[in-house]
């Protein structure tokens, strides 16, 4: 299951992808998720299975592909998840790196740039903020799929919606590392000194 | 009954009257259907710097405190884009200004015992039949200095304040009696003190603005005032909340 697979950079595999608009090979429909294996495509309907995010290693950046089969996608990774590095040219689409728990103890890398994949994780992001503790995953699962129109085209983006937070599974665990860890942590508010406070009789005093 | 107590409203702020004038459409989804806009990363980076800024003012370390802005910040946009990279970048460089301009006063004050870490002041408009309390919360008050300073982070500093800032400055100026109410600009780059507006001339176009708001309100429920309100969709007010004006005006 976990070979490796020299059509997305020399990773291993499997991989979880989004399809807007279905395969070429016409082994993937539009609109759905699908598990690529080697050559096999197979969908996955993460409306009835929910996956896990693996948050904690996830990666940012910019892709740039020649839609090539075989050629792997030419990625610039950011520092950071929380600053995204300037375009490195016009060529280049948003993308991530994300590890996913699929069911049956396995896991697969969602690695994908472009507009409807980027949307998803971006209207995400608010809700993964929330993680309640470190090595807490989301449980995810997909709830609609929204239509983008641009100047020159469109596309269909997934919409994910948190089920739950997990400890990490172990299919996750082997692979944490490998990523940019985000810190959960919450941050501290800055605590002004208390000082006098404004006399309820000061207040309404002045009328216009 | 008063068109603001027909509708459950018990106070308005600069930024709500500001709101009602520029936006009315925006106005009624926030305030009558409660239904919020985001706020958006250049709102959230002011708010990051402003925490880092008076944290720093009360003593503490003005390198934790950007740490702590920072952390703040990046909480809030977990993933960034290049719109958020750009914001989180000034934090630093302004927090940095904003101290430069502000170490002179020394500590400023703060409301003991209360929910909410600024000072809150108020101000009544009266007009015909109703009359309705216009608050606001004070960033910084140096009672030692009699000035309160309201911090504004930007990206590019003005020369002069704009007219939502001037009627800000003379709710609070209003309220604060002889203290002086001055607008700190503070950008990576640049600072500007400015204090614009006439304050009886500024609340008195604001009294007409509130005198219409009353009257809108009195005349029709919630659901007609959806119904009829103008729509602008090229409103600066929506930017950022496209799909909630589609989903909640239908345009």
């Amino acid at each position: 299951m976990f070979a490796i697979d020299t059509g997305s950079d020399g990773v291993s595999g499997p991989f979880f992808q989004w399809s807007a608009r279905g395969s070429l090979d016409g082994q993937v429909s539009a609109r759905t998720f699908y598990i690529r294996d080697g050559s096999q495509k197979t969908t996955f309907d993460a409306e009835t299975k929910p996956i896990i995010l693996d948050i904690e290693g996830m990666k940012t950046g910019w892709q740039k592909s020649e839609g090539i089969a075989g050629v792997a996608p030419e990625w610039r990774w950011n520092a950071s998840v929380n600053q995204m590095m300037p375009q490195p040219s016009e060529d280049f689409k948003k993308g991530f790196s994300i590890r996913v728990a699929i069911g049956g103890g396995e896991a697969a890398l969602w690695e994908q740039a472009g507009a409807g994949v980027w949307q998803c994780l971006t209207d995400l992001a608010p809700k993964l903020a929330q993680q309640p503790a470190k090595g807490m995953l989301p449980v995810v699962k997909l709830v609609d799929v929204k239509n983008m129109q641009f100047k020159g085209g469109s596309t269909a983006a997934p919409v994910l919606e948190i089920v739950k937070w997990v400890e990490t599974p172990d299919c996750l665990k082997e692979g944490a590392a490998a990523g940019i860890a985000t810190d959960p942590a919450p941050a501290p508010q800055p605590a002004p000194q208390p000082a006098p406070a404004v006399a309820p009789a000061a207040l309404d005093d002045v009328e216009f | 009954m008063s068109g603001f107590e027909k509708h459950g409203i018990d106070h308005l702020s600069a930024s709500s009257i500001n709101l009602w004038a520029n936006a009315p459409d925006v106005w009624v989804m926030q305030y009558l259907f409660k239904k919020r806009t985001p706020m958006g990363a250049a709102a959230w980076r002011g708010i990051c710097i402003e925490d880092a800024v008076v944290s720093t003012l009360m003593g503490e370390s003005e390198t934790d405190s950007i740490k702590a802005a920072l952390e703040k910040f990046d909480k809030r946009f977990l993933i960034a884009d290049e719109k958020t990279t750009k914001e989180r970048s000034v934090i630093e460089p302004t927090v940095q200004l904003a101290l430069e301009e502000l170490v002179e006063f020394g500590k400023p004050e703060f409301p003991a015992d209360s929910e909410h870490p600024q000072e809150k002041i108020s101000i009544t408009a009266k007009g015909d039949g109703w009359s309705i309390p216009v608050i606001g919360y004070l960033d910084l008050v140096f009672p030692q200095h009699g000035t309160v300073v309201d911090l504004k982070t930007t990206n590019r500093v003005p020369s002069k304040m704009s007219a939502e800032h001037q009627l800000q400055r003379c709710i609070y100026a209003a309220a604060k009696g002889n203290m002086a109410v001055k607008f700190l600009y503070v950008s990576a780059k640049k600072a500007n003190w400015l204090e614009d507006g006439d304050v009886a001339e500024t609340l008195g176009r604001a009294k007409a603005q509130i005198t219409r708001l009353e009257k809108f309100l009195s005349v029709l429920d919630k659901d007609a005032a959806k119904a009829v309100v103008p729509v602008n969709p090229n409103s600066f007010y929506w930017s950022g909340s496209e799909e909630l004006r589609k989903e909640f005006y239908g345009i």
